[in-house]
């Protein structure tokens, strides 16, 4: 062959693209070709691997066109050589990863193999550490309700979620506001179509065979659409619909085929807080002298499980962690080899503050304390997330003093300053509050500006998001949402019902003699501590709701809602609560997700350690010791 | 009441892959994975088969002969309906599986919206290793350095008359770049417009 053809020609590439039906774009082939031989291979058969290798990285991608554009193209070589690289790591120095100690197992290798150049052992052992620190800052995903959140429409004669391209605005057309309670709507009922005690039975069941299966049929509830009940008097029904108060004190229920007023004087309601706009399941009868529904049953629609949802919708991304290459959405399939992942990362802390004034000296003395405390340690945290407010007078028509407020960011700077592994190695997370300045009124609210923030506070930390409130962030298999709203007493004032305790008492327990394992005794426990808190957590997670209120006593983007869902269900919910003291709640509904209040920072100094290996919750509390 | 009714969702599963070949007008599309449906045959197999243990159970304890064949009877009726679920679940299965094959032949690696919709997602995962080991066995380096899927029929000429339907950007192609911008015609090399033609970018001409 010639001089010139030294390289592979575009020719040739184009061939191996060809033979898999793909056809480059012209920018893409000049970036590869560019790509290629900056690579100097040393011969063709090595560029053709690399080739190749592209190739099998596009071929795990999945493809919506043939043609390739040079995004794409960047994509799939980043994967494939971040891989490579992961593998090559991997590969050689297998003990190292199945070991913890990583000083320990580094000692014994320099023993094992003299023969291995000393400086470029080093060289990998650093490189190796600064991937492993690049790996666990990767498995933290922000997904900001602006910046990620994709929009949803449900499609009822599919059953599917189809993505809605448009760009969310913040000045929708009316229709959207008719779609806020539509798609909530439409998420519960294509989650209840799923829980067994209201899907048929497979055959009618007459002989008592067994226990269960009697009590099953008895508990096998068809629901009835609200227009096929005008006229059927006789027989309880079971509905599901939209509480809604049409006029003063009349309630009516609401479904897309039609509206019915209900009576609710004589409901007796299962926990939770029953809020107007909540999604209801109601049983009772239609009275027969007013036609009205008179609802002997009250109840939120069960909840479900994240696997059994994600098994459901087909893995839809509902958070927006699917972000470029790096990232994909969650896989039923990926769900164990995720777990497992998440298991060897013992080490791993998050820590979750809410309402930390930054213009406050004691506050500012607590966080030195805890950035002291882990700055000694050997793993500081991977994610510290800050709620607001951060200022001790919330902004509002009185308070308008922009310029201390970007001070106080400075303040933090220069005392994280003198921490510089917290500052190097911790992502940080700020949320802002209802009291911080910008426009608090409406949910999702976006994140802090550069203008208020100042730019100390960016240039001292390496890894920094000011995302939006609320904020999801994905680590691994676990969602986790942070939510900075005084939510409890706002759900507490919407209620319809008053929210009834069903628990009974320690004693009760005893009586009963139930047999509880000690986590299930200290979740009761605590539920009785706080019972609102625990009517919250289940309402909200049942509702696959941040906020099942109606819009005038919690205002939301109409195109934004999906960043306030909580579907599927996420593994810990942070409410930065400031109605409620610090408090947690286990395995709420049954289905592995905790609702976690961190308490006020600069009330008591008090915070919360998520530990996500474990998953597990710590309420600490730091006092604000004298320096 | 409904105990007529069994294997009656099987065969409404059946019905529905059946007459989406008839119904639909190109062999690529794919109706819909009901999940819904096939989930409710699982639920149908599993009352099945509690019921066929209840009356294992009971058929221990009877023992008038004529009360045994009554139950031997019950039992090979549930019996054979869950094989019958089985049978027509495997089917629709089978027939989604051989069309996400089609797929890959007829519309290239790359797999629409439109249609990624209408699978599960186990179904995609299928598709995507499909297709690896599919261009593994068609690539250079492992396989035969051909592609496969082009030319199912003979071409007559080595080259066709191609109308672009939509903007597509500016395309690198063996005889040189390429600006498929819409409605402008161009003449390329038959191999390489055949995937956009496939996937709709392109409009043959000269369809003699």
């Amino acid at each position: 062959m010639g001089q010139q053809t030294q390289h592979l020609r575009p020719n040739e590439i184009n061939g191996l693209f060809q033979n898999q039906s793909l056809t480059l774009e012209a920018k893409a082939m000049r970036a590869l070709t560019a790509l290629i031989q900056k690579k100097e291979f040393d011969s063709r058969e090595k560029e053709e691997d690399y080739v190749e290798d592209i190739l099998n990285a596009l071929d795990g991608k999945c493809l919506q066109t043939s043609v390739v554009s040079e995004e794409i193209a960047r994509e799939a070589v980043g994967e494939m050589e971040r891989k490579k690289e992961i593998e090559n790591v991997i590969n050689r120095d297998a003990p190292m990863a199945v070991d913890e100690e990583d000083g320990e197992v580094g000692e014994k290798e320099d023993d094992d193999d003299v023969d291995v150049d000393d400086e470029s052992d080093d060289e990998d052992r650093a490189n190796q550490e600064r991937l492993q620190n690049e790996l666990r800052d990767e498995a933290i995903v922000v997904c900001d309700a602006f910046a990620h959140a994709p929009r949803y429409q449900y499609d009822e004669t599919r059953n599917v979620f189809a993505k809605i391209d448009q760009p969310a605005t913040m000045d929708a057309e009316a229709d959207s506001k008719i779609n806020v309670y539509r798609e909530r709507f439409h998420l519960l009922r294509q989650r209840m179509s799923r829980h067994e005690s209201f899907t048929k039975p497979a055959f009618g069941k007459k002989k008592k065979g067994n226990e269960d299966a009697s009590t099953n049929a008895n508990n096998t509830n068809e629901l009835t659409p609200l227009r096929s009940l005008v006229g059927q008097c006789y027989g309880p029904r079971v509905v599901m619909g939209c509480l809604s108060q049409v006029e003063d004190g009349i309630f009516h229920l609401e479904d897309p085929t039609g509206s019915m007023r209900i009576d609710l004087t004589a409901a007796a309601a299962t926990s939770g807080m029953f809020c107007e706009n909540c999604v209801v399941i109601a049983t009772g009868e239609v009275r027969k002298t007013d036609g009205i529904f008179e609802v002997s049953a009250l109840g939120h629609p069960p909840a479900e499980t994240r696997r059994k949802t994600l098994e459901a919708t087909n893995a839809t991304d509902f958070m927006g962690a699917a972000q470029g290459g790096k990232h994909v959405a969650l896989r039923p399939r990926d769900l164990d080899e995720l777990i497992k992942t998440e298991k060897k990362a013992k080490d791993e802390r998050f820590v979750v503050i809410s309402d930390c004034y930054l213009d406050d000296s004691k506050c500012l003395r607590r966080l030195r304390n805890i950035f002291e405390v882990y700055d000694q340690s050997p793993k500081p945290p991977g994610l510290f997330v800050f709620m607001g407010d951060f200022t001790r007078v919330p902004f509002g028509p009185t308070k308008y003093d922009f310029a201390s407020y970007t001070k106080s960011f400075d303040q933090l700077a220069d005392l994280l300053d003198e921490y510089p592994s917290i500052r190097e190695e911790c992502r940080f997370v700020f949320v802002p509050g209802p009291g911080d300045p910008g426009n608090t009124s409406a949910y999702p609210r976006p994140g802090l500006p550069a203008a208020l923030r100042g730019h100390k506070i960016t240039a001292c930390l390496q890894k920094v998001e000011f995302a939006s409130n609320p904020c999801k962030i994905r680590w691994h298999s676990q969602d986790l949402v942070f939510f900075r709203d005084d939510l409890q007493a706002r759900a507490r004032r919407g209620c319809v019902l008053p929210p009834v305790d069903d628990l009974g008492t320690e004693e009760d327990d005893e009586r009963l003699q139930l047999d509880m394992s000690p986590r299930e005794r200290e979740r009761r426990k605590a539920m009785r501590e706080k019972p609102l808190f625990h009517h919250l957590a289940m309402t909200l997670v049942q509702q696959s709701h941040l906020s099942p209120l109606p819009l005038t006593q919690m205002p939301i983007y109409w195109e934004r809602d999906q960043a306030m869902w909580l579907y599927p269900a996420p593994n810990a919910i942070f409410l930065g609560d400031r109605s409620e003291t610090q408090c947690k709640m286990t395995d709420v509904c049954g289905v592995e997700t905790m609702m976690v209040n961190p308490g006020c920072f600069a009330d008591d100094g008090s915070f919360a350690i998520y530990n996500p290996s474990e998953r597990e919750a710590d309420l600490s509390v730091v006092s604000a010791a004298e320096m | 009441m409904s105990s007529t009714s069994f294997g009656k969702k099987a065969t409404e599963l059946v019905k529905e892959i059946a007459s989406s070949v008839e119904s639909s007008a190109s062999p690529s599309s794919i109706p819909p994975y009901n999940d819904e449906l096939v989930r409710s045959i699982l639920e149908e197999v599993k009352a099945h088969y509690q019921e066929n243990r209840s009356l294992a159970e009971k058929l221990k304890q009877v023992t008038g002969k004529e009360e045994q064949e009554g139950i031997t009877a019950a039992i090979q009726t549930h019996h054979h309906s869950i094989l019958r679920n089985k049978k027509a679940l495997m089917i629709y299965l089978n027939e989604r599986v051989k069309r996400i094959q089609s797929l890959r032949w007829t519309l290239g690696v790359g797999l629409p919206d439109s249609i990624s919709e209408n699978l599960s997602h186990s179904e995609r995962d299928y598709f995507t290793e499909y297709s690896k080991i599919l261009n593994k066995y068609m690539g250079k380096k492992e396989g035969i350095n051909m592609n496969l899927i082009l030319d199912r029929d003979p071409p007559k000429e080595h080259k066709v008359q191609v109308r672009c339907t939509k903007d597509h950007g500016v395309i690198y192609f063996k005889d040189g770049v390429v600006d498929l911008k819409k409605d402008s015609v161009h003449l390329l090399r038959r191999e390489e417009a055949q995937p956009l033609i496939s996937e709709g970018v392109l409009e043959k001409l000269d369809d003699t």
